[in-house]
């Protein structure tokens, strides 16, 4: 397995929380450009399973790779430089201002007593003008509303710029033009910078026009990865909702209707 | 974010006040000294009385002051960024109760200032471990379970050393009060005490910028490539000792470690390399000066300190807390 384009491989992979195990022998791989979307119902484990993908939850057994190296030993600032993770925001009880909440991303890339220079600044403020926030920067991060916070998330880890980027819900607390906005914005930077990206989404409709990959996680272990033309069917996922869907069409683009 | 050139000049001028703080502290008192004579006196060119008084009396009085102060913040600083709570200060983990525990029960049974002080220290220590090894238990360490298995030490503590006052006898009553308000006619040798500060503060901010993350919370900051679990035992340890090393010297002093740090966030900000050592500056000089109306203010008595402390500190920060909202 040494091909330099897998940023991101799942071996033999098992996953639990509390007992409830999030998948089992779990094997994929995810190359440069590809954008994987995990779907499954609430406590399928999809969050369990980006945070080990992450490294931040220890699996049962079997082996994260981002780029080659098991995620495990890899140490903790350059495993920052290879991946990213988004996590569902809890708040902050300390408040900072936008600009030195984005700069935190330039951790893993400052030495111990380097201090946040020009450069990072550059960086920060462009991450910023990305998810369309750069008027805020000298805003409290307390005084956010909760789709803005969102983006200030996103851009944290625009600024930590990783090569692979695992998103928990990347489209919470967003209004419709911003859930496109940063969809659209991780599909060009897959293309243009040969990033992988991995996102737990909930809407199937926009999985299938935004990621090539899926991922199925049915709950007690039980997964289905795929290419999302290929998997991502009415039966396929009325089966996974426990609620009937019905595909609509229009312009090319698919929507995946309750019933 | 502040630049490393403001960072520096923001200490330079805490430094200048604790500086005066300290010389203000070797003036005043029952025998006032022009500024001349005390910096005569401070410098070992006054053989007469007032360079006996100030050497003996008020120079290793106010140094004793300004460490604790400074250990209590650093302290506060670093304990609210470990349990990511703007409510946390340094006795909140038992640190203090276990120490009074330890001073009061060496008051009852009659020891001299130096057993009360190691018996303050074994105390602190005894809590200290005892919060670690319960909270540590099923190895999560989470900040919920680390928070709760403080608060209920630090009520256990409470409990005993209520018991051990209405056991002990009335003699005996007054000095306990003042060792639990916080007194530093205690203090006897500030040499460990701001040794302690140096080295908690040389330790500490080599991880300010790691601590910046932890207080946005743990998996955003392991993601950025902090190692979580080495830090919050660094950070745990360093908060103690400090706490471990002030109330040993002058007993509970309140408000310091809570009231200091949140006064330097409000006005420079939350970066930790600079927020750490602007509070260790901050809390010795508002203790210095406390410590010094303390003694003049119904002279020939004294108060003591802890009192002084909240009354400057709440009007103080009720201040700031308005003028920003």
């Amino acid at each position: 397995m040494n091909d330099k384009n897998i940023l991101l491989e799942a071996r033999q992979l098992a996953v639990a929380i509390g007992g409830h195990q999030a998948c089992n022998e779990l094997g994929f791989t995810l190359r440069a450009g590809e954008r994987l979307a995990i779907l499954g119902r609430n406590g399928a484990g999809k969050s369990t399973l980006l945070s080990a993908l992450a490294g931040l939850h220890a699996p049962l057994s079997g082996q994260v790779l981002i780029a080659g190296d098991d995620i495990a030993s890899l140490a903790p600032r350059e495993a920052a430089r290879r991946r990213g993770w988004l996590g569902q925001h809890h708040g902050d009880p300390f408040a900072a201002s936008v600009l030195d909440s984005v700069l935190t991303g330039r951790h893993p890339y400052l030495g111990r007593w380097d201090w946040e220079g020009a450069g990072d600044l550059a960086i920060a403020r462009a991450a910023l003008k990305s998810v369309g926030l750069d008027h805020l920067e000298k805003r409290s991060t307390h005084q956010l509303s909760g789709g803005e916070w969102q983006r200030v998330a996103i851009a944290t880890l625009l600024t930590q710029s990783p090569r692979v980027y695992l998103l928990d819900e990347p489209l919470a607390h967003l209004d419709l033009n911003h859930q496109i906005a940063v969809l659209e914005l991780f599909s060009t930077k897959a293309k243009s910078e040969n990033v992988a990206t991995v996102m737990v989404l909930h809407d199937p409709g926009l999985a299938l026009r935004y990621c090539d990959r899926a991922l199925l996680m049915f709950g007690e272990g039980r997964c289905e990865f795929g290419a999302s033309a290929d998997i991502l069917d009415a039966p396929r996922l009325s089966a996974l909702y426990g609620h009937p869907l019905q595909r609509l069409d229009a312009d090319g683009r698919a929507t995946f209707v309750p019933l | 974010m502040p630049t490393r050139r403001r960072a520096f000049v923001v200490l330079v001028c805490l430094a200048i006040a604790a500086l005066a703080s300290i010389t203000l502290a070797l003036a005043v008192g029952n025998i006032p000294l022009s500024p001349q004579q005390t910096l005569r006196a401070a410098f070992g060119l006054d053989d007469g009385m007032a360079g006996d008084v100030v050497r003996h009396l008020r120079l290793p009085r106010a140094l004793a002051g300004f460490a604790c102060g400074g250990l209590l913040a650093l302290a506060g600083a670093l304990m609210q960024v470990l349990l990511r709570n703007p409510l946390a200060d340094p006795y909140v983990l038992g640190i203090s109760g276990g120490a009074g525990v330890g001073a009061l029960a060496a008051m009852l049974l009659g020891f001299s200032a130096l057993g009360i002080n190691s018996f303050a220290l074994l105390g602190a220590f005894g809590a200290m471990l005892l919060v670690f090894g319960l909270a540590h238990g099923d190895g999560s360490w989470t900040q919920t379970r680390l928070l709760l298995t403080g608060v209920i030490v630090a009520a256990g503590c409470g409990a005993v050393v209520s018991l051990i006052m209405s056991i002990a006898p009335e003699s005996k009553l007054p000095g306990m009060l003042y060792w639990l308000m916080g007194d530093l006619s205690q203090a006897v040798d500030p040499r460990p005490a701001l040794f302690l500060l140096l080295v908690a503060l040389a330790t500490s901010i080599p991880f300010a910028r790691e601590l910046n993350l932890l207080a946005r919370g743990s998996d955003a900051a392991r993601a950025l490539g902090v190692p979580v679990r080495r830090l919050r035992f660094i950070v745990y340890f360093l908060a103690s000792l400090a706490t471990a090393a002030a109330v040993t010297s002058a007993g509970s002093i309140a408000f310091v470690g809570l009231v200091v740090p949140h006064l330097m966030r409000l006005v420079l900000g939350n970066d930790q390399r600079l927020l750490l050592p602007a509070a260790a500056l901050g809390g010795g000089s508002l203790l210095v000066c406390a410590d010094t109306l303390a003694r003049v203010v119904i002279a020939p008595a004294q108060l003591p300190v802890g009192v002084l402390t909240a009354l400057i500190g709440v009007p103080l920060f009720l201040f700031l807390l308005n003028r920003r909202a």
